[in-house]
């Protein structure tokens, strides 16, 4: 299969290196961003943690307005990049997605579970506490899987 | 499931080995991000991925985005499966000839 727009077939070794440049290049535009986007993320997520402290409808409209703003920060990173890029598509880096879902998922149910219970700190302080957590917990995860995801690449830790 | 190492012509073709990279780390990417990183033209680029697409490796998608038409390609899953088992190729040629 020969193409006259392509150099001869080159060796195992170039081709090598020519994946690996162009998965890097994949790389280094989403990490561009990298920082912004895992705190403006963890700031949401916080969002929608501590949301979850508060009664209906608040509860709710934390997290619409948690889900939208997460909509919104994937969309405007998949126009800045030209790529999409989905948390649970890459087969190892996906586990940090989906084990990181897991996570938020006890904490949230942990804190209904919390503010039921008879003697649980104020509002104020859950709020506070679960955002900080929350936000921790992101973060961490987001900057995880970036490092999980950069090692499935090929490009090292 | 995983296949074994093989050798693709369909995806070693300089072009076609860079789009399928490029591809083989996001869900999708850009028509006109994968031509600036080929540095090629609309035309050259296309011709790859037709044959890209005729071979079942790659889907086009076009979506609308502030009333422009876009087009964004990903790797299907027998192209996925096809890049893997072409890469696996090369690492064993790769490590034959370094010994």
């Amino acid at each position: 299969m020969t193409d006259p727009n392509d150099p001869a077939p080159h060796g195992a070794s170039e081709a090598l290196a020519a994946i690996q440049a162009s998965r890097r290049a994949v790389h280094d535009r989403v990490a561009g961003n990298g920082w912004r986007y895992d705190l403006t993320y963890s700031a949401l997520i916080a969002g929608m943690m501590a949301g979850q402290v508060l009664d209906a409808p608040f509860n709710i409209t934390a997290s619409t307005l948690g889900v939208l703003g997460l909509a919104v920060i994937f969309q405007l990173e998949t126009r800045r990049t030209g790529l999409r890029v989905t948390g649970v598509s890459p087969a190892r880096a996906r586990w940090v997605a989906i084990g990181l879902g897991l996570v938020m998922a006890t904490v949230m149910l942990g804190l209904v579970w919390l503010k039921r219970t008879p003697g649980a700190p104020s509002v104020g302080v859950l709020v506070a506490g679960s955002g900080a957590v929350a936000f921790a917990l992101a973060l961490i995860g987001s900057r995880l899987w970036r490092r999980v995801y950069r090692a499935e690449m090929g490009l090292g830790k | 499931m995983s296949r074994p190492p093989q050798f693709d012509p369909i995806i070693h073709a300089p072009g076609r080995l860079q789009i399928c990279a490029m591809l083989s780390a996001a869900d999708e990417a850009e028509f006109a991000t994968l031509r600036e990183a080929l540095e090629v033209s609309d035309s050259v680029l296309s011709k790859h991925l037709k044959q890209l697409e005729e071979a079942g490796y790659v889907a086009p998608r076009k979506a609308a985005t502030h009333g422009r038409q876009r087009t964004w390609l990903s790797l299907t899953g027998e192209g996925r499966r096809a890049f893997a088992a072409h890469v696996a190729e090369l690492n064993r040629l790769a490590t034959l000839a370094g010994v």
